[in-house]
């Protein structure tokens, strides 16, 4: 399938001229190698982090989804830095990979600084959001 | 921004190309379904912050979704979700595996592996829902 190519396209993409071939279609050639990067480093840690926080809830107790239980985890230092990892893990990984997808488009491809900015937004909007939530404990 | 555009015909980065299945490679199977749950799992993040929304208005707000939410008729829906999440992140542990060089010489019995270890965790993952949910 990686070696059967489609006409090729001329598109611009971050200022460079790239062309649109089946190759292309890869996650890793859509993001820039940064972005690759962080969202591999992300993964990584949401794969460690997510099965706490599934086991922290689901396993460990019957009662970890009481409004006082979670009060008194959330008023933890420990697992307010936890939460806080996880949650700007998952919101960079989960909105840059639409990002991903979205440039996975002609149409993302041709507006790739919007779609940056507003990725960027977004990431931001969900962790301070989330964060405001960890910090009123 | 058009719709059009997205769905534009006879453009081969169609994301409408996920669904296809007739004639694609396994990898190309577990690569349409790693994006598909990919997106399920950031709706759901977005559902889970607006949840969590409900801590704000204090314990009686947020028992009442509790009660509404952890219910055996949401049941299905958390185990669906659950087999997203549990796909996701081992079909992402084997990418990564990949992307550092490692395993490429047994990529094929690496995915099949995959789609093992996926059913087996979430199998179990569903198990304990069950438990929870039902209080078993």
């Amino acid at each position: 399938m990686a070696d059967r190519f489609i006409p090729a396209l001329q598109i611009r993409h971050g200022g460079v001229k790239m062309e649109k071939t089946e190759k292309a279609l890869h996650t890793k050639r859509v993001l820039e190698p940064a972005g690759w990067i962080l969202q591999l480093l992300t993964g990584l840690l949401l794969a460690i982090l997510v099965t706490f926080h599934f086991y922290e809830i689901h396993f460990a107790s019957h009662n970890a989804m009481e409004f006082d239980k979670v009060v008194e985890r959330l008023s933890d230092t420990g697992y307010k830095v936890m939460y806080a990892l996880l949650l700007l893990s998952v919101s960079f990984h989960a909105f840059n990979g639409l990002r991903a997808i979205a440039f996975d488009t002609e149409f993302g491809l041709r507006n790739s600084r919007t779609i940056n900015a507003i990725t960027a937004l977004i990431i931001l909007g969900a962790f301070f959001y989330g964060l405001s939530l960890l910090v009123m404990f | 921004m058009h719709l059009r555009e997205f769905f534009q015909e006879g453009d081969s980065m169609n994301w409408l190309k996920w669904f296809e299945i007739r004639g694609k490679s396994l990898f190309s199977i577990a690569f349409s379904l790693h994006r598909l749950t990919g997106v399920v799992l950031a709706f759901y993040l977005i559902m889970h912050l607006s949840y969590l929304t409900s801590l704000r208005f204090g314990q009686e707000v947020y028992e009442s979704f509790i009660a509404t939410t952890v219910t055996p008729t949401f049941l299905v829906f958390d185990i669906l979700l659950v087999l997203a999440g549990v796909y996701h992140g081992v079909n992402g542990l084997r990418l990564i595996l990949h992307e550092f060089g490692f395993a490429y010489e047994i990529r094929k019995p690496l995915l099949y592996f995959t789609y093992v270890v996926t059913l087996i965790v979430w199998l179990i993952a569903s198990y304990q829902l069950y438990r929870y949910v039902m209080g078993v």
